[in-house]
């Protein structure tokens, strides 16, 4: 056997290994990067799992969203207390109407569950819009409940209705799903009739209300619930 | 699940030995060798083998933990029903290639026999999957429904059966790489699901999966294995992956791992 023949054979045999590598190791180097949740392979490190933290948690949402929850009960009991009106006006020390501003952006996230008057009983069409949201929690880490009442009747009346609305909302909650994390999840507040009634641009929301059912006054006996897509 | 024709071992952390014989498999599959008249492949000295045992073994544990493998909102499911193997935890995502290619590697090694595997589904389909901000399993999420409402008894299917369609599709569902196409495939097959896949209730079971994930730290990546609580370390290369998952389960029979 000659020098020749031997070179041509050891560059045939080893053509298809190092074929071989470069296939297996371009195949690795897709897995490595199709099933990871990472966006770039400039960061090879593995993301680790994590709450939502949309686009629309500004600051003043968050420190909302803060104060509200701490004054709730809930960042340091992880137990729903809920919050009164006055403690709502004076952590979100700020106009009803910027406070309401701050949830525009949860538009397809959130909804509104209209009462009949004087009342906090949540009808069929209530508690359906109210599962469908709840359902709906995705990565967010909270669920807000802002229970609201319609000028009629005296202030404290109304202070007590707006709560036991929430309280329907909750136990709404606590009665349909078997979740756990429920009290380290919802922030109820109400507000009665004295703090950041909602405007008429709320009317084109999910409602669990009549279409044509959304005066001031209508839409006001409520409560909106959403969940809210930030991380604290 | 299935094991396809012709496909070499895609996992990561694949070493030089299994690398060989993915080689062997590819030659032999693109016709580049015929039987006997290729050159043979190299014997896999025994010397070799221990060193790769001995790399894998000195890994245990070296990967991390599951601090809570507490289970209250029913987010596992089990994989198989093995139920005096050694118990450990599994996630993945049904339609993801190293998943598929971790099964086949896991039953070619007879490793699956030896581990009572349940599930914790994490789909990298940004559909319902919020950490993802760019798609990358196409159809994962109802993939993943679909075994959930199967392991609740929403149809006639089981679990297993559910499984065993996505490994023997997965190459044209990944194919496809369209959400819409492969609920609708989905559906054809498996029509006792439909409604349940579709259902509130069926995304809500999922997204508490996707919470227990978040609950405790892990990355977002499939397959991860962890054997009672003890992560199984892929990532690094050098050993393959079997030779890793073997020295965790005989470290367990030897006294724990």
């Amino acid at each position: 056997m000659n020098v020749g023949s031997v070179i041509a054979g050891v560059v045939l045999a080893a053509v298809p290994a190092v074929m071989g590598f470069t296939w297996v190791g371009s195949a690795e180097k897709r897995l490595e990067e199709t099933e990871t949740g990472t966006e770039s392979s400039d960061n090879p490190v593995a993301a680790i799992a994590a709450a939502a933290d949309e686009g629309y948690c500004n600051g003043d949402l968050r420190k909302i969203l803060r104060r509200v929850l701490q004054s709730c009960g809930l960042l340091q009991s992880g137990e729903v207390r809920g919050c009164q009106p006055v403690q709502a006006k004076s952590v979100a020390t700020m106009q009803g109407g910027d406070f309401n501003a701050l949830f525009m952006p949860l538009s397809q996230r959130a909804g509104i569950i209209q009462f009949e008057q004087d009342s906090a009983d949540l009808d069929a069409a209530d508690a359906k819009l109210l599962s469908e949201i709840f359902k709906d929690q995705r990565g967010a880490s909270y669920f807000f409940v802002v229970a609201r009442s319609s000028p009629e009747g005296s202030v404290e009346h109304n202070r007590e209705l707006s709560q036991k609305r929430a309280d329907s909302v909750m136990a709404h909650l606590r009665q349909s799903f078997n979740d756990p994390d429920l009290d380290r999840e919802v922030g109820l507040l109400w507000l009665g009739e004295e703090f950041a009634q909602l405007e008429q641009d709320f009317c084109s929301w999910k409602r669990s209300g009549e279409a044509d059912k959304c005066k001031p006054k209508d839409i006001n006996r409520s409560a909106f619930v959403a969940w809210i897509d930030c991380r604290l | 699940m299935q094991a396809q024709g012709h496909q070499p071992q895609r996992i990561r952390g694949v070493d030089r030995l299994s690398t060989l014989t993915a080689i062997a498999a590819a030659v032999a599959c693109d016709g580049a060798a015929t039987p006997g008249a290729g050159p043979a492949p190299a014997p896999v000295s025994d010397s070799a083998e221990a060193a790769e045992a001995a790399e894998a073994a000195r890994r245990i544990g070296t990967c991390g933990a599951l601090a809570d493998t507490a289970d209250p909102q029913g987010v596992l499911f089990p994989i198989d029903d093995h139920a005096t193997a050694v118990p450990a935890i599994q996630v993945l995502d049904p339609m993801g290639e190293a998943t598929q290619a971790f099964e086949r590697e896991m039953a070619a090694a007879g490793l699956d026999a030896r581990m009572h595997r349940v599930g914790v589904l994490f789909p990298l389909d940004y559909e319902c999957n919020w950490m993802l901000h760019q798609q990358v399993h196409a159809g994962a999420c109802a993939l993943a429904r679909a075994v959930l409402c199967a392991h609740d008894g929403k149809g006639s299917t089981t679990t297993p059966a559910v499984l065993q369609w996505v490994a023997a599709e997965h190459a044209s569902l990944r194919a496809a790489n369209d959400a819409r196409t492969v609920e609708r495939r989905l559906g054809e097959r498996f029509p006792d699901l439909v409604a349940c896949v579709d259902s509130p209730d069926a995304k809500a079971r999922l997204n508490r999966s996707l919470r227990w994930a978040i609950g405790r730290g892990l990355a977002t990546t499939v397959p991860q294995l962890y054997v009672r609580g003890t992560r199984v370390c892929f990532e690094e290369p050098g050993v393959g992956i079997a030779a890793v998952v073997r020295a965790v389960l005989d470290r367990d029979v030897g006294g724990g791992a």
